[in-house]
């Protein structure tokens, strides 16, 4: 969703099949948080979502090793694919979403990481990201699965209608309303809106 | 004549999902209808508190999967 800078992932690709550790480290570095909560939203589970995690890459590793890798089709979906494919494959192995399956049923809560951390009102950014992860897992599972797919995995909704056997518009419909979900549990738990669109 | 778009067409838009034609026309719709204009950025706004939500593994985790990266001997010296 945001733009980035530094190298592009197809060199970075390159330059590891050419024997730079520090490329495939800088792949990782990229990645790893947004495949992370992506498998984390589904599973549940830290420790699952870790085991998985650590097999997206073990794949790439391997798909990249047997020269199999075909830039068309561009690593982010790829690696994004892949790390879906092996949560779902996860999931219906289990059967059904687990319940939350934390210990302590806070400690998942310690990971949260943030994209700046240097403002003064932290403590307030870390409430509100507390919040709305949960009411992410609150939503019907419906929504909850587009939401995942589009906004974390970055699958098309064509894909997600493909890939949950509904129509677009149904997977449109999912989304929208689980936006209006959110935003209705947003405002009544006093979530901050942009001031500047919400003047008071 | 303004073409008359939903709320689905507003999540397409701003999932980047529409043909540049039709967000052409979305935009013009945007500024002649206020509903939709506001539907929009409650949308926006929902959305951003979404991207806020990033969650880290461990770091032991990701030392692992560089280390493994790193021991394959898929590096060319």
């Amino acid at each position: 969703m945001s733009k980035r800078l530094g190298p592009q992932d197809s060199e970075l690709i390159a330059q590891y099949r050419n024997g730079s550790e520090a490329a495939f480290d800088l792949l990782v570095d990229r990645y790893h948080s947004k495949i992370y909560t992506t498998i984390f939203l589904i599973v549940k589970d830290q420790k699952t979502a870790e085991d998985l995690l650590q097999e997206v890459f073990i794949k790439v590793v391997k798909t990249l090793n047997s020269d199999r890798y075909n830039e068309e089709g561009k690593f982010q979906p790829w690696i994004i694919r892949i790390a879906h494919n092996l949560a779902v494959d996860h999931f219906r192995k289990a059967k059904r979403y687990p319940t939350i399956l934390m210990e302590d049923g806070s400690n998942v809560f310690n990971s949260l990481q943030f994209a700046e951390s240097s403002f003064e009102d932290k403590q307030v950014k870390e409430d509100t990201i507390e919040l709305v992860k949960r009411l992410i897992e609150e939503l019907p599972e419906a929504q909850k699965e587009v939401l995942i797919m589009r906004h974390y995995l970055d699958m098309s909704f064509q894909e997600i209608a493909d890939q949950t056997g509904v129509s677009i518009n149904t997977a449109l419909g999912r989304m929208r309303y689980a936006l209006i979900h959110l935003r209705k549990k947003m405002k009544q738990l006093n979530i901050a809106y942009d001031k500047t669109i919400y003047p008071k | 004549m303004t073409k008359p778009f939903t709320p689905n067409d507003l999540v397409r838009y701003i999932y980047q999902e529409m043909p540049e034609v039709e967000q052409e026309l979305l935009m013009q719709a945007l500024h002649s209808d206020e509903t939709l204009m506001q539907e929009y950025v409650e949308m926006l706004s929902t959305i951003e508190q979404l991207d806020q939500v990033l969650i880290t593994p461990s770091e032991k985790v990701v030392t692992a999967i560089k280390s493994m990266a790193h021991s394959t001997g898929l590096q060319k010296v």
